[in-house]
């Protein structure tokens, strides 16, 4: 399988337009989520509402963790499993569930980034994911 | 051979779609908030997730919108780790 996602122009306050990385990844089999493509970051991250909307919740025997990013600050995520699926590929993946808002939706490496060969092809302004 | 490159194409053609979907939409109204795209338009729009889902289904239920979230504008310099 090769899927290739064309990068998205956003506005960046210090470089005008810039160009992002971004995938579609439908999770729980029914709401399509466009993603930044984040190989820096070691697991996937959706917000808040984001996890309630494909049906996370919170149990008393999930433990809190906090992650961190540049600067040190950090926020308050639950580590769930998540339907995953990439183009054709379906696959559980497990997801940072942020119980704040404010967190953009990052596609990480976790269980996904070993799946696929992702390249990052920024001269074509593409991210190809080959299985 | 001759399969997999038309899969290719096809695929190609599909990434092209997309690529003139981004260009379409004007998302700079929306900085901050989730965008419903349905087709190649945004039904609906808000600071939630589950509800900017909730009124693009009312609008559109038999299609299944894609959500983004549009950046506040800021530089991205993303990395987490525990």
């Amino acid at each position: 399988m090769r899927i290739e996602f064309p990068y998205v122009k956003e506005r960046s306050s210090i470089f005008g337009v810039i160009s992002r990385p971004v995938a579609k990844v439908v999770l729980e089999d029914e709401f399509p989520q466009w993603m930044y493509v984040d190989s820096g970051a070691d697991i996937t991250l959706i917000p808040l509402s984001v996890g309630r909307l494909i049906g996370l919740q919170r149990m008393k025997r999930d433990k809190l963790e906090r992650i961190a990013g540049l600067g040190g600050s950090s926020i308050p995520i639950v580590v769930k499993p998540a339907s995953t699926r990439l183009g054709s590929v379906q696959f559980r993946a497990r997801v940072a569930w942020s119980q704040v808002e404010e967190v953009p939706l990052l596609l990480g490496r976790m269980d996904v980034f070993r799946r696929f060969d992702v390249s990052f092809r920024d001269k074509a302004g593409v991210t190809v994911f080959s299985t | 051979m001759v399969f997999s490159r038309c899969r290719q194409v096809t695929q190609r053609r599909t990434c092209v779609k997309k690529r003139r979907l981004f260009v379409a939409i004007d998302f700079s109204k929306y900085k901050g908030r989730y965008v419903a795209i349905v087709g190649r338009r945004i039904v609906a729009s808000g600071k939630d997730a589950e509800q900017v889902w909730s009124q693009a289904k009312k609008k559109h239920p038999d299609a299944q919108p894609e959500l983004l979230k549009v950046s506040k504008g800021e530089t991205l310099v993303l990395i987490t780790c525990g």
